[in-house]
């Protein structure tokens, strides 16, 4: 895919995209799937799933981090296949902060953010010096510095995200991907969290309950209706009141938000439906 | 899960320890031809005659008490409880475990050990560390007797034990000609009543009956000591039910009288012989025999009389 | 205080469980001279019955329980870290009932053979395990909980065939058989030893190496699966481990519950829950438990041996009602 072409007198190279995937297929019930999804992302990207329930945000997010086999199709990622990366290379290139239920409430916030060095690491090498001072750094960038010998069942849902920010900002992949990277946090933890994620330079996938957020935060949206594709675009070309009412079946209205100018959905409430 | 286990390894040891205790312990200490793996031959009896013996069998214990060895028993196990003096015998362990610390440090000639209520891994570790074991078994009433004659050899009473050795089967042909072959008495032989356990053919207690002349209702089962239902009892309907019981370890009975229908309730036919004396294998069993066969051909009489009862 | 003894807690813990295991060689049905402790041991002592009682018993049975009472807490750690479930176990596969067929069968059809016991008890352990991975991978191991039922599935399975054995057999063997899983460690030999501790020092020495895909299992699936940790394969390895190296202590020692659950737990209060700390503190407390329990099983009655599971089991669940009480609403 690395193309060189001639145009005109200059060589000039083509972009190649970070993540690209054709004709994506998966079934997780025999009527029910995601169909056919092509898509590019680009470095520094900010990719916004949203969609109604089961509309396949959380498969499809799978399917991108590789924990799921696609029924067909393909993902490329930085040129070469998926299915073709190690284990730990792809750990290396691509980062999941998944919703964990489930927490290690024995460790602390040091050794939560510590895991992120598991795919750099040989089984027999220790964490060193220098690894150490890493760790200091990214507890310093999500701003739990003192929190560091902390229990983890002692941090607040906001602080326990970013400490597992922490930990895939030390993963050091350039593509990260969220799942409902808000769900079950306070407003302004919510916004704390993407802010201090988009102040990286990640390329960046997440699926969003909150289209508000979505739009805010991010500079591509896709839209999922049972499993299709339904838009991709900015949020102003995918928020347009007419596709977002049938899809998410109520009626809304899209105007501007007056703090950043991104579009702003409202939906109607109770009765006001028609 | 781990409730789950732990709740039902409790239910079924509960059960089947209070049952297993009640036939084991109570029960026999069985000995007869000694399968001695270190075999002590008659010669090393006689240059060193074992003095200080650990008897890990309470059966075992009366026997010698009985051929007048009992002062050169050091140490033996829980329930060796007759005669009284064998009261005072120092402990060392009992059918589960045996304290073989206490073992090596008595520094002992000789081990008796009951093959089938020793446990094993410790006859094995005692053999490894050196000391000489001797092992009993018993199966029938005979066997008694010859485990007298070979006691008697290792307390150096040989005539006493042939003495009392002859006495015993003596008494066991005089019981066996009187009632073995009377009118069969049919019996149910009630070991436990909770979960409700009787005897069959293999079991040791089953030879008293032979002697007595009844017949078992549950002969045939499969297992020695099977569980029953009360309902395959009152289909039997036995014409005397046997209580064995114990002074020293008392148990609770089935009250039959709330089967009134049952024959044995109807005409009063339940008696209560002594365990000790039935369940061990010692001297004093064919006393206890003895005294089974006459409350047995009281019952045989008593039907007798009443000819219309004696049907089914 | 505590804070103050952190750093030196591993020392602590070291150095107390040297003492705890000269006191528990001094500690016995018969009393051993202070004195004589050190020369005996050394094969220079005259008094022969005390040496004996030294060498030939009370020190296998020593050696013995650390390396039962290690296994035990080593695979309950490995196993509450490999399911997140805190209260896995290592008799979670059925482990226990499988031996305790294995030792029926052994008691009924070959009492003359001493060996035939723990070899047939690790066999039926095995089987246990096998029946259970089987189950579980039919059920197309989608959760740790398919394992868990498999487990109890299996586990009164086997349970049921050894109650029917037993129900045939004579009385004696049923009371062989009960005794024999309640657990003891009077079938100390230095054979015993052989088996156990290769098998622990595997376990160890793999835990260790991969620590951090431990660490990362604790979180979910996902995460773990993200971070390049090939979780069934992982997961695999371990259960069997932690399965052979139960089966092997349960071989020798019958059941001795709540070792594997108790002492992770005990541990993750007082180092924390990282892999790497939990296998080490798990290891080394799980040793003095159990030489500890058994010192308590050779001398609370003055003449018999206590079984050691009636202790474990005593202890363990006394622990878990205090801790329950402590933390009130939390769960586990």
């Amino acid at each position: 895919m690395n193309l060189f072409h001639l145009s005109g007198l200059n060589f000039q190279v083509s972009i190649q995209p970070l993540l690209s995937c054709h004709n994506l297929s998966f079934r997780w019930h025999p009527h029910a799937g995601l169909q056919q999804v092509d898509l590019t992302l680009h470095a520094q990207d900010r990719l916004g799933i949203i969609g109604p329930n089961g509309a396949g945000k959380s498969t499809l997010l799978k399917l991108l981090a590789g924990l799921l086999r696609p029924a067909s199709g393909e993902i490329l990622l930085c040129g070469q296949l998926l299915s073709h990366y190690s284990l730990a290379e792809k750990a290396r290139s691509l980062a999941l902060l998944a919703q964990d239920t489930e927490q290690a409430t024995a460790s602390t916030v040091f050794e939560l953010v510590e895991l992120g060095l598991l795919p750099h690491k040989q089984l027999w090498q220790r964490t060193d010096q220098h690894d150490q001072i890493r760790i200091s750094q990214v507890l310093t960038q999500v701003g739990l510095t003192d929190k560091a010998t902390a229990s983890v069942s002692s941090l607040s849902g906001g602080e326990l995200q970013r400490a597992q920010f922490a930990r895939v900002l030390l993963q050091g992949a350039k593509l990260l991907l969220l799942d409902e990277p808000t769900n079950h946090l306070d407003v302004q933890y919510q916004h704390q969290l993407l802010q201090s994620i988009v102040s990286t330079e990640l390329t960046l996938i997440a699926s969003f309950h909150d289209l508000n957020l979505a739009a805010s935060y991010c500079n591509q949206l896709l839209l999922l209706q049972q499993g299709k594709v339904v838009a991709v675009g900015s949020p102003e070309q995918v928020l347009q009141p007419k596709l977002i009412s049938e899809v998410f079946g109520r009626r809304c209205l899209v105007d501007s938000n007056p703090f950043d100018g991104k579009p702003r959905v409202t939906f109607a409430p109770g009765a006001c439906n028609d | 899960m781990k409730d789950t286990i732990t709740a039902n390894d409790a239910r079924r040891s509960g059960k089947t320890i209070t049952m297993a205790i009640a036939i084991l312990l109570v029960a026999g200490l069985l000995t007869a031809e000694p399968l001695a793996a270190e075999p002590v031959t008659p010669a090393a009896a006689e240059t060193a005659a074992p003095k200080r013996l650990v008897v890990l069998a309470p059966n075992l214990v009366e026997l010698i008490f009985s051929l007048g060895g009992g002062a050169q028993i050091i140490a033996t196990t829980d329930h060796a409880d007759y005669p009284a003096a064998a009261r005072s015998i120092p402990r060392v362990g009992n059918y589960a475990a045996i304290q073989l610390e206490k073992v090596v440090a008595l520094q002992p000639d000789l081990v008796l050990v009951w093959d089938t209520g020793t446990p094993a891994a410790d006859i094995k570790k005692m053999q490894q560390l050196g000391l000489k074991v001797l092992h009993f078994q018993t199966s029938k009433l005979e066997d008694i007797a010859n485990q007298l004659q070979q006691l008697g050899d290792l307390v150096q009473q040989p005539a006493k034990a042939q003495q009392l050795s002859a006495a015993f089967l003596q008494q066991l042909n005089v019981l066996k000609s009187q009632y073995q072959t009377q009118a069969p008495v049919r019996v149910f032989y009630e070991l436990w009543d909770n979960p409700l356990s009787t005897i069959s053919r293999d079991a040791w207690p089953q030879q008293h009956l032979n002697v007595c002349g009844a017949t078992n209702i549950f002969e045939k089962a499969s297992a020695a000591y099977p569980q029953v239902g009360l309902e395959q009892v009152i289909a039997a309907n036995p014409a005397l039910i046997i209580q064995p019981i114990s002074e020293n370890e008392p148990r609770t009975l089935v009250s039959w009288q709330r089967w009134p229908e049952l024959q044995a309730t109807k005409y009063k036919q339940i008696i209560q012989p002594d365990s000790d004396l039935l369940h061990r294998a010692t001297l004093r069993t064919l006393d206890g025999v003895a005294t089974l066969c006459r409350e047995i051909a009281k019952s045989r009489q008593f039907y007798a009389q009443v000819p219309a009862a004696s049907g089914r | 205080m505590m804070k103050l003894l952190r750093p030196f807690r591993w020392l602590l813990l070291i150095i107390l469980l040297l003492l705890s295991c000269l006191w528990c060689l001094n500690t016995g049905a018969v009393a051993l001279d202070w004195q004589l402790l050190w020369p005996c041991l050394f094969d220079q002592c005259d008094a022969s019955a005390q040496q004996q009682i030294l060498l030939e018993l009370r020190l296998p049975r020593l050696l013995l329980g650390l390396v039962a009472g290690a296994g035990l807490a080593l695979s309950g750690a490995l196993l509450q870290n490999l399911s997140r479930n805190m209260l896995a176990d290592p008799y979670l596969f059925g482990i226990i009932s499988g031996a305790g067929l294995g030792a029926t069968l052994a008691t009924l059809l070959l009492p003359q053979y001493a060996v035939a016991l723990p070899l047939a008890a690790f066999f039926g352990a095995l089987l246990a395990m096998v029946l259970v991975l089987g189950f579980a991978a039919l059920g197309g191991w989608q959760r740790l909980d398919t394992v868990i039922l498999a487990g109890v599935a299996v586990s009164f399975l086997l349970s049921a065939v050894t109650s029917l054995l037993l129900y045939q057999s004579e009385a004696f063997a049923a009371n062989r058989v009960i005794f024999w899983l309640m657990g003891s460690l009077a079938r100390a030999d230095y054979q015993a030893l052989a088996v156990i501790t290769p098998c622990l020092l595997v376990c160890f020495a793999l835990g260790c190496l991969y620590r951090r895909q431990l660490d990362a299992l604790q979180w979910s699936d996902q995460t773990a699966q993200s971070l390049g940790v090939a979780v069934l394969p992982i997961r695999l390895l371990f259960l069997l481990l932690t399965a052979a190296l139960t089966a092997c202590i349960v071989a020798y020692c019958g059941g001795i519950g709540f070792v594997g659950l108790m002492i992770p737990h005990l541990v993750r209060l007082l180092f924390g829950g990282q892999t790497l700390v939990l296998l080490c503190g798990s290891m080394l407390c799980g040793s003095m438990f159990l030489i500890w329990v058994d010192a308590g099983a050779r001398t609370l009655l003055p003449e018999q041996e206590l079984p050691l599971g009636v202790i474990t089991a005593g202890l363990g669940s006394l622990f878990f009602l205090l801790l329950l009480s402590r933390k009130g609403q939390r769960p586990l």
